[in-house]
């Protein structure tokens, strides 16, 4: 709007540009309010999505309160408390838990610390989550006397207050302090509502049943005042405003102590049952219908019975109300809790309440003009509707009424086929023109690029061209050898699609009016688009891209395989999201990611079954899906799932299969410490998502166990791990919300499998040690015990030697006494003898006596031999040899005789035993006495040596080469003893006439002794 | 250690009294030995000979009734200086005559060996020489090796190499005359230096305890 710009003066120009600021204002105001309308104007009435809540107790006088704390909702009833996490409840009761009395009279109420209090008749509660139990309260009264019964919670009236009722007096109980502040009588029998406000330091009280209410005013310093009664059946004080609801649906507003009327409106709902705010809205509900109301009280949506008796409600009669963010839970009598989501669904609907039929099954839709739209159904007229559903026109003549009608728009006009004509009609002129068709049945009619091509019931297909203003009919794809080419469409290329039999999918070419190929994909065709170079096309076994260079086709199927399913319609949106629908809902495929997610009944579908090529994209980029129960009208670039986490509800815990309480509350438990007779741990767990809670989705992940997560395909969480190892874990719980979008945070909570003390490794360590050092010990004692032995066998040794060697001590004592004897004696003798020789003149006898005496020397002679060789200090081979060397030396030297002595190899080192030196001494005597005796020489060369343990002695009569036969016989007598003698001690005795003279050598082998 | 009288003094310990007598006949039927004393027992010797006068030789009968003749010589060693003990024994290679040595004794005559001899080896005792048997030389090569290796102090002399070689000859079985051919010297020093070696012996034994050294 331009404004001109005039010179006036400053005051008319001031009250001019006050005027143009209101006017642009109000012009303002009423902008907003237009586009809030029309924001509000796709009016959602049974699009609303509802569902029941599951699995309660009870379901008659509910009292609902949802906990913002843990996310659950609290429902009361006749039968104990129902906590809800909307898959499953948990049940409460006196005979369960410390709950005294089962009925509960009055609300919940949420203290600032998020405890939950209500009251059951005979005392108050409080619920302690953490503990999953109940702090019971038994109240006394000012005289100190506890109160039993009749405990009635009205409201809280601050966050640190509880109104309530016990016996028949009001009272009021301070949380902190956990006791009655404040008492009063106050007649409230026959009030069954309460509803109570603290405002200016006086309590506002409310106290009603269905017909009318009593206004109080209290002052806390005891002094009440009674003002009003007042005729409603529903209140709610509303900042300075009270709200009454009246029994006939009408909505009054009352300031606040003035008592003025404000404002009435009536909304026929019937007997308004609650009034409850939320931010700026207002929910009434009533007998008949609820209703949303913004700010203004103006309607925003009706909820009606029937809502709920889909349901399988039989009826609804409203009990209580809970009202958080765009979730309102409503207890209807009978029949339950129901959550409503106020919000907005995600694919909108189109409203067809103002259609005669207002259930149609779309079968195609069209866009006329601008926001004008053509909708054809089964069994409906013909209706020409605006973009809000609301009624332009309809046709049902001219055949317009029948079962399926196929037509299109075309040169401005809507063209059908009708018998043999084909028909044109303007819906705005409302005019209908004919011409007459060769053809007595057409199927489907597709406008492409001016040209109409028509299928028929034959199997072939025709064109009307306008030619000149001429209608031409061709006829198109002769000899197909199909019976049934009833579905096709007009690809971007010159091509014809087109189902044959719903068997294969022949490809037509136009220019060159054959066909070009026969691809095998069956299952029709129901609807089509075309992207670049691709044409997609579905059908009842899914989605299949054709590539229009080479022809080539293969099926789109999604990672989620939901494209496995029939698919009637497909739009593309212009981020090249694929929206189709089909007989499972609406899917958005992202051919990127080959991902496809399914929008449900909760995000405001019509229902899950579409019907076939009723969709459209219209002028304003919006998406049309028809289905068997209306239609979706979207933006699709406007559909965003919500990524609001669903939180994870960790309700319970098995330990060995059993419900346990070990580790205290499942959602308060930070860490599981298991052993070994305990690992057997099982997880229950949901996610909370009160918008759909059948859609949640849930996965978990044992950290240090699993090696991914693990999805699961319902929504009632178990995990059960048996026989834990030893070891360190952290369970992981995810939930996605009832849009199937992930939370980034779940829930985690460690566990940890103690080892028994025999499996811990220091156990082991010690045990390992003391294995180690016992079998240290085992062997150790073991070479002890052999040392031992070893020790025991020596000294056994030892004492055999010390006893051998005591005898032979004694052997030798008594040998050397006897020698001692003898010799001492002999020697006695050899002097006597010499003595009597002495006194004695007669030759004869000292001849006699001399021999006597030499007897007795040679005695002594002998036994100082035998002396010599049993004393083992000789034991020698050099001892030997000195001995036979003085012998020898002395006794040749005493004949005269000449000697020369050589002994090479001989050491002390070499023992030769006594029995042995005395042998080799004697035939060592033996030899000498023979030289003297019987040799003619002088000369006796005597070599002793050792060689390789042979002991030689070699006794060499030099120049004795005489051999006498007489003493050679004598001597043979001789020899034969010193052979004897030496072979007796493993020795050995040769004589040889050698050029030097006669030698005698003596063997003895020392066997290695050394 | 010679005597400076010509009358060479000699006593007699002898158990067996026909041998006694007919040994001290023998004796003094020589001109320059006299034998007055005659004892039958170590105890009366032990007793008596200190008063005795000059006596230059004892020879000691080892076998003795009661003590043995090596606790006399023991005892009378310490009582008479520069009386000489003279072993008179059986036989050689006896031990007896080993610890005898060891234990004061100067030299030994054997009981078989004929009158004349054994009027020579006195002499020859008391001229300052001295007789010894391979096998006593064997044994003390032994002795006097351990010496070399335990003494510390220098004041107990071991043999000197001479007397080693010495009596490293005499175990082999030589002749005192080869012994003395081989070293250069007579056999009277020979037997000189056999003296010595048994003085050295009774040193070493005096200054050392006696069972440093195995006995039988």
């Amino acid at each position: 709007m331009e404004i001109k710009c005039q010179k006036q003066n400053i005051f008319w120009w001031f009250s001019y540009s006050t005027r143009y600021l209101v006017y642009m204002l109000n012009l303002l105001r009423s902008l907003i309010l237009v586009s809030l309308l029309t924001y509000k104007s796709t009016p959602f009435s049974a699009q609303v999505y509802i569902n029941k809540i599951n699995d309660l107790s009870q379901l008659s006088n509910l009292h609902i309160l949802k906990n913002e704390m843990n996310n659950k909702l609290f429902i009361y009833s006749l039968d104990g408390l129902n906590i809800s996490n909307g898959i499953n409840s948990k049940h409460y009761r006196s005979t369960t838990h410390n709950l005294v009395g089962n009925i509960l009279q009055g609300p919940f109420v949420q203290d600032e610390q998020d405890r939950i209090w209500f009251t059951t008749y005979r005392a108050l509660h409080c619920y302690n989550d953490s503990l999953d139990n109940f702090d019971v309260y038994r109240l006394k009264d000012e005289n100190g006397k506890l109160i039993g019964h009749n405990y009635k919670i009205i409201d809280d009236i601050n966050s640190d207050s509880i109104l309530l009722k016990t016996n028949n007096n009001l009272a009021i109980f301070n949380i902190e302090q956990e006791k009655l502040a404040f008492t009063t009588n106050l007649d409230i029998l026959n009030y069954d509502y309460f509803y109570a406000k603290f405002i200016n330091k006086k309590l506002i009280l409310l106290a009603g049943n269905n017909h009318e209410f009593a206004y109080h005013e209290i002052y806390v310093d005891s002094f009440h005042q009674s003002t009003h009664n007042i005729a409603g059946s529903a209140f709610l004080i509303d900042d300075n405003m009270l709200l009454v609801g009246t029994s006939t649906g009408d909505l009054l507003r009352y300031k606040l102590g003035t008592w003025n009327i404000l404002d009435r409106k009536e909304y026929g709902i019937g007997l308004i049952q609650s009034i409850s705010k939320n931010q700026n809205n207002y929910f009434l509900s009533g007998y008949n219908h609820s209703i949303l109301l913004d700010e203004n009280f103006d309607i925003i949506w009706t909820l009606d019975v029937n809502d709920f008796t889909q349901l399988g409600s039989e009826s609804f009669q409203y009990s209580s109300i809970d009202w958080r963010d765009s979730l309102i839970w409503i207890g209807s009598e009978g029949s339950g809790v129901h959550a409503v989501n106020l919000k907005s669904p995600l694919i909108g609907s189109l409203s067809l309440s103002s259609l005669p039929k207002s259930k149609i099954r779309p079968t195609k839709i069209l866009e006329y003009q601008d926001n004008r739209f053509l909708i054809l159904s089964y069994d409906n007229p013909l209706y020409y509707i605006n973009e809000d559903g609301t009624l332009i026109n309809s046709w049902s003549n001219h055949g317009l009424s029948t079962h399926k009608v196929a037509g299109d728009i075309w040169n401005n006009t809507f063209v059908y086929a009708n018998g043999g004509e084909l028909c044109f009609l303007n819906p705005e002129t409302d005019s209908i023109t004919t011409i007459s068709s060769p053809y007595e049945r057409v199927t489907s009619i597709v406008n492409f690029r001016d040209t109409l091509i028509l299928s028929l019931s034959q199997n072939f297909l025709a064109q009307l061209t306008n030619k000149n203003g001429q209608q031409l009919f061709d006829t198109l794809v002769p000899n197909s050898n199909c019976q049934e080419l009833n579905y096709f469409f007009h690809g971007h290329d010159e091509r014809l699609y087109i189902s044959c039999n719903e068997t294969e999918i022949i490809v037509y070419n136009k220019l060159q009016t054959t066909i070009e190929q026969r691809l095998p994909i069956s299952g029709g065709i129901l609807g089509y688009a075309f992207i670049d170079t691709t044409v997609l096309l579905t059908n009842y076994n899914g989605l299949y891209r054709i590539s229009t260079n080479s022809l080539k086709y293969e099926q789109v199927i999604d990672k989620g395989k939901l494209l496995l399913s029939q698919i009637y319609g497909i739009l593309i949106d212009e981020k090249g999201h694929w929206w189709l629908s089909g007989n499972n809902g609406i899917l958005k495929y992202n051919p990127n990611t080959n991902k496809a997610h399914q929008f449900k009944m909760k995000d405001g579908l019509q229902g899950l079954e579409y019907n076939r090529m009723s969709y459209l994209k219209d002028s304003k980029g919006r998406f049309w899906f028809g289905g068997v129960n209306g239609i979706n009208v979207f933006d699709p670039l406007k559909v965003k799932l919500s990524d609001k986490e669903a939180p994870i509800d960790f309700y319970n815990y098995k330990i060995n299969d059993e419900d346990s309480r070990e580790f205290g509350v499942a959602n308060y438990v930070h860490q599981f410490d298991l052993y070994h007779y305990n690992n057997t741990i099982t997880f229950e767990f949901v996610g909370i998502d009160y918008t759909g809670p059948e859609h949640v989705n849930l996965k978990y992940y044992m950290e240090g166990h699993d090696p991914d997560w693990v999805e699961l395909d319902e929504n009632n969480g178990v995990a059960r791990y048996a026989n834990l190892p030893y070891g360190e874990y952290t369970f992981h719980m995810l939930a996605s919300n009832s849009d199937e979008v992930w939370s980034k945070t779940g829930k985690s909570v460690k566990v940890i499998v103690h080892p028994p003390f025999w499996a811990t490794w220091w156990f082991r360590t010690i045990v390992g040690l003391g294995i180690l050092a016992f079998g240290y010990y085992i062997v150790r004692s073991y070479y002890k015990r052999k040392l031992e032995r070893r020790d025991l066998i020596l000294r056994q040794q030892e004492l055999k030697i010390e006893k051998q060697q005591a005898i032979e001590y004694e052997r030798n004592r008594i040998a050397s006494e006897m020698h001692d004897d003898l010799g001492s004696g002999l020697t006695t003798i050899k002097y006597l003898s010499e003595h009597a020789i002495k006194a004695s003149k007669n030759e004869k006898e000292n001849k006699n006596i001399k021999r006597i005496a030499d007897h007795a020397n040679k005695l002594v002679n002998n036994m100082s031999e035998i002396i010599w060789a049993m004393n083992s200090r000789y034991d020698t081979a050099s001892d030997l040899t000195g001995y036979i060397r003085h012998y020898a030396s002395e006794f040749l030297e005493e004949h005269d005789k000449t000697i020369t002595f050589s002994s090479k190899g001989i050491s002390h080192k070499i023992e030769i035993s006594g029995e042995k030196r005395r042998n080799i001494f004697l035939v060592t005597k033996e030899i000498l006495h023979n030289f003297i005796k019987y040799a003619q020489v002088d000369e006796m060369q005597i070599n002793v040596k050792l060689e390789d343990n042979n002991l030689s002695i070699i006794f060499l009569e030099v120049g004795n080469h005489s051999f006498d036969k007489e003493t050679a016989q004598e001597k043979g007598n001789g020899l034969f003893n010193m052979t004897k003698r030496m072979t007796d001690i493993g020795g050995a005795i040769t004589q040889t006439t050698t050029t030097e003279g006669l030698r005698t050598t003596l063997h003895y082998n020392l066997k290695g002794r050394t | 250690m010679s005597s400076t009288n010509t009358t060479i003094k000699v006593a007699i310990l002898e158990d067996i009294k026909e041998v006694a007598g007919i040994l001290k006949e023998q004796l003094n039927d020589e001109k320059d030995i006299e034998c007055q004393h005659v004892y039958y027992n170590a105890e009366d010797a032990m007793n008596f000979l200190p008063r005795a006068d000059g006596i230059d030789i004892l020879i000691v009968d080892i076998g003795l009734p009661r003590a043995s003749g090596i606790d006399a010589i023991k005892h009378l060693s310490e009582y008479c200086p520069g009386m000489q003990f003279c072993m008179f024994t059986v036989y050689e290679d006896d031990d007896k005559i080993f610890n005898s040595l060891q234990a004061g004794a100067n030299g030994y005559i054997l009981k078989g060996t004929p009158s004349e001899k054994i009027i020579s080896s006195i002499r020859e005792l008391n001229a300052g020489g001295a007789p010894m048997s391979p096998t006593i030389a064997r044994r003390l090569i032994t002795i006097f090796q351990e010496q070399k290796v335990q003494i510390k102090k220098p004041i107990d002399l071991p043999l000197t190499n001479r007397e080693f070689q010495l009596l490293d000859l005499l175990k082999d079985g030589l002749l005192y005359k080869e012994i003395a051919q081989e070293l250069g010297i007579t056999v009277g020093t020979v037997k000189q230096h056999i003296h010595k070696i048994y003085k050295k012996l009774h040193v070493s034994n005096r200054t050392e305890a006696l069972n440093k050294y195995r006995n039988t």
